[in-house]
C-alpha cells in the first residue's frame, strides 16, 4: 500500500499532489506549489525531481505527455485517494484541536 | 596556483562536506574568482568582477540519462544556472541569495550525499589496507633486516604511515557525521553540513599528508641510488598516468557506454603504467655497485683472508644505506660471502638479530653458540646448516661464510681486527 510506504505526506508531498490535480510539468509544479501555499512552501528542483520519480514508481501520478524534454504529469485515482485520506486526517487533527483549544 | 587570469586549486572536500565547499566557492566569488570548471581533482577559477553568488553542489541521480537536461531545466526555472561538474557531481550558481536550495528536503539531500561519501571513504580504506598488506609482505621477507638500510623502504614506510593516519582521521570523522546525521533525521532536526568544525581539520591533515608525501618522494629521488630514482619516476608516472587517463575519461564520458569506456580506460591505464614501469626497471636497473677500490672501501674483503691475486669477475657487492642503517652484501665466488648490517640504533640491531634467528628456526637450521676467541662483548654463533658464523656487537651484525681452510680462531681474529676493533669503519 502506498499509504504504508509513504506514511504521512510531508508538506512538499501534499502540495505537489495538490498541484497535480491538474496536468502540469515540473517547472509548472514548482510555481503552482508556491502559488497554492501563498509562498509558504518552496520546493527545490532536486527535491521535486526525486518526489516525481517516487510518486510515478508508486503509481500515485502518471506521465501524460512529453513535449521536447518537458514531461507532464497528473495525479491518478490511487493518488487522489491518498490525498483525500491525508486531507481527512488533517481535518480530524483540526477538529480535535478545535474541541480542546476552541473554547480557550 | 595562479596562472595569469586563472587559479587552480586542488579539490579536497568529501561529498558530505558540500556545504563547506559551497561557502568556499561563494567566498572566492566575493574575491572575484569565479568558478569555471571542476573535474573531481582540480577546481579552476577565472578572475572577474567580485560578485555575491550563492552556489549549490548537487549530486544528481540519473546522471547521463535522458532526464538530465530536463533536470537542468527545473534548476534553471528555480534560478540555478549550471556552471560545471564532474559526472553526477554538479555545481550550480544563483544570483538570488535568498533562493531555496536545489534540495529542500533533508532526507533527499542526506541520501544523495551519504552514498558517495560512504563509497569514497570505504574505497580509500580498502586501498590502504591492500597497500599495507602488500607492503607488509614486501618487508616481511625471511632473512635479515636489510630493508631498514633502504631509504626507499624507510621513506615508503613513512608515506604509508602518514596516509594511514589520514585515512583513519577521514573514516572516524565520516562515522561521527553519519551517526549525528541519522540522529538529526530521526528527530526531524536539520542535518549539520555547513561549518562542520572538523572539515578544516581534515583538509589540513590531508594537506600535511600531501606535503609529507611529496617531501618523502623528493628525499627518495635525492637518495641517489638508481632503484630510488626508478621508484620515484614510477610513482610520478603512476599518479600522472592515472590522472591523465582515468579522471579525464571519467569527466568527459557519459551515456550507456560510459561504464565500458571507464573499464577499458582503467585497463589501458594499468597496461600503460606496467609498460612504463617495466621499461623504467630495465632502463635504470643497476643494483650492483662494484667499486674498483674495493680494497679501501670495504675493510673486510677477500684480501683480508688471502694474498692470492683477486679476480674481480668473482666479485658481487651490493650495498645500501638509510638514515637508520647500512647494509653490505659481499660475495667472492663460492669462497667467501658475508652480510654486514650496521646501525647506531639498538632496536634496529635487535630487529636484524631476531629476523636471522627466526628465519633459521623457520627453515629448521640449527644455530649454536661458538667461541671465536674474540672479546666477549661480541656474541658469536654458528649456523650448522649454512656453515655460517654470526657475530653480533652493539652496532653491527655480521653473517659470514668462508669455505677455504681456515681455523675458527683465525677467522675470528681477522673479522675482529677488520670490523669490530676499528670503530671508524664505513
Amino acid at each position: 500500500m502506498a499509504r504504508e510506504q509513504l506514511q504521512n505526506l510531508t508538506e512538499p508531498m501534499y502540495y505537489t499532489l495538490l498541484s497535480l490535480t491538474e496536468e502540469r510539468c515540473g517547472v509548472d509544479i514548482m510555481e503552482a506549489v508556491n502559488f497554492i501555499s501563498k509562498g509558504r512552501i518552496k520546493i527545490g528542483p532536486g527535491t521535486l525531481y526525486a518526489l516525481l520519480g517516487r510518486f510515478e514508481k508508486e503509481e500515485i501520478i502518471v506521465e501524460t505527455k512529453v513535449v521536447a524534454r518537458k514531461r507532464s504529469y497528473i495525479i491518478t485515482e490511487k493518488g487522489k485517494n491518498l490525498l483525500k485520506e491525508e486531507f481527512e486526517r488533517l481535518q480530524t487533527l483540526i477538529q480535535d484541536g478545535n474541541d480542546i483549544l476552541g473554547g480557550l | 596556483m595562479v596562472i595569469g587570469k586563472y587559479k587552480i586549486v586542488f579539490y579536497q572536500f568529501l561529498p558530505y562536506e558540500y556545504k563547506t565547499f559551497e561557502n568556499y566557492l561563494s567566498d572566492m566569488a566575493k574575491k572575484g574568482w569565479l568558478l569555471i570548471s571542476f573535474n573531481g581533482l582540480y577546481i579552476k577559477f577565472k578572475k572577474g568582477t567580485p560578485i555575491d553568488l550563492k552556489y549549490n553542489v548537487d549530486i544528481m541521480k540519473g546522471y547521463g540519462s535522458s532526464y538530465e537536461d530536463e533536470y537542468k531545466d527545473y534548476c534553471k526555472a528555480a534560478g540555478w544556472i549550471y556552471i560545471c561538474g564532474s559526472r553526477n557531481f554538479q555545481i550550480y550558481s544563483n544570483s538570488d541569495l535568498t533562493a531555496p536550495a536545489i534540495d529542500t528536503d533533508d532526507k533527499t539531500k542526506f541520501k544523495k550525499v551519504n552514498k558517495p561519501s560512504f563509497i569514497q571513504t570505504t574505497i580509500v580504506t580498502i586501498l590502504l589496507l591492500v597497500l599495507l598488506f602488500v607492503y607488509w609482505g614486501l618487508i616481511n621477507t625471511p632473512g635479515n633486516a636489510m630493508f631498514l638500510a633502504q631509504s626507499t623502504v624507510i621513506f615508503g614506510s613513512f608515506i604509508i604511515f602518514v596516509m594511514a593516519i589520514n585515512s583513519i582521521i577521514s573514516t572516524v570523522l565520516y562515522s561521527i557525521w553519519y551517526i549525528s546525521a541519522k540522529k538529526y533525521l530521526k528527530q526531524d532536526i536539520p542535518i549539520e553540513y555547513a561549518g562542520i568544525p572538523y572539515t578544516k581539520f581534515r583538509i589540513i591533515a590531508t594537506s600535511v599528508t600531501i606535503i609529507l608525501v611529496i617531501l618523502s618522494l623528493i628525499c627518495i629521488a635525492l637518495n641517489g641510488s638508481s632503484t630510488s630514482v626508478r621508484m620515484f619516476f614510477t610513482i610520478l608516472i603512476l599518479i600522472g598516468g592515472f590522472n591523465l587517463i582515468f579522471y579525464q575519461v571519467r569527466s568527459k564520458t557519459k551515456g550507456k557506454y560510459r561504464t565500458k569506456i571507464l573499464i577499458l580506460s582503467f585497463i589501458v591505464g594499468i597496461l600503460f603504467i606496467s609498460c612504463i614501469s617495466g621499461f623504467a626497471s630495465v632502463f635504470f636497473l643497476d643494483n650492483t655497485n662494484i667499486n674498483p677500490n674495493y680494497k679501501n672501501e670495504y675493510p673486510l674483503s677477500i684480501t683480508s683472508f688471502t694474498n692470492k691475486p683477486t679476480n674481480i669477475s668473482n666479485l658481487y657487492i651490493q650495498n645500501s644505506s638509510s638514515p637508520i642503517a647500512k647494509y653490505l652484501f659481499y660475495t667472492y665466488g663460492n669462497t667467501m660471502q658475508y652480510e654486514l648490517f650496521e646501525s647506531p640504533y639498538n632496536w634496529a640491531i635487535k630487529i636484524d638479530v631476531n629476523k636471522i634467528f627466526d628465519t633459521a628456526k623457520k627453515y629448521k637450521q640449527n644455530i649454536i653458540s661458538k667461541n671465536l676467541g674474540i672479546p666477549s662483548d661480541i656474541k658469536t654463533f654458528f649456523n650448522t646448516k649454512l656453515n655460517e658464523y654470526i657475530c653480533i656487537s652493539n652496532d653491527k651484525v655480521l653473517e659470514i661464510h668462508y669455505s677455504d681452510n681456515i681455523s675458527k680462531k683465525e677467522l675470528g681474529q681477522i673479522v675482529y681486527k677488520n670490523l669490530f676493533q676499528n670503530p671508524n669503519i664505513a
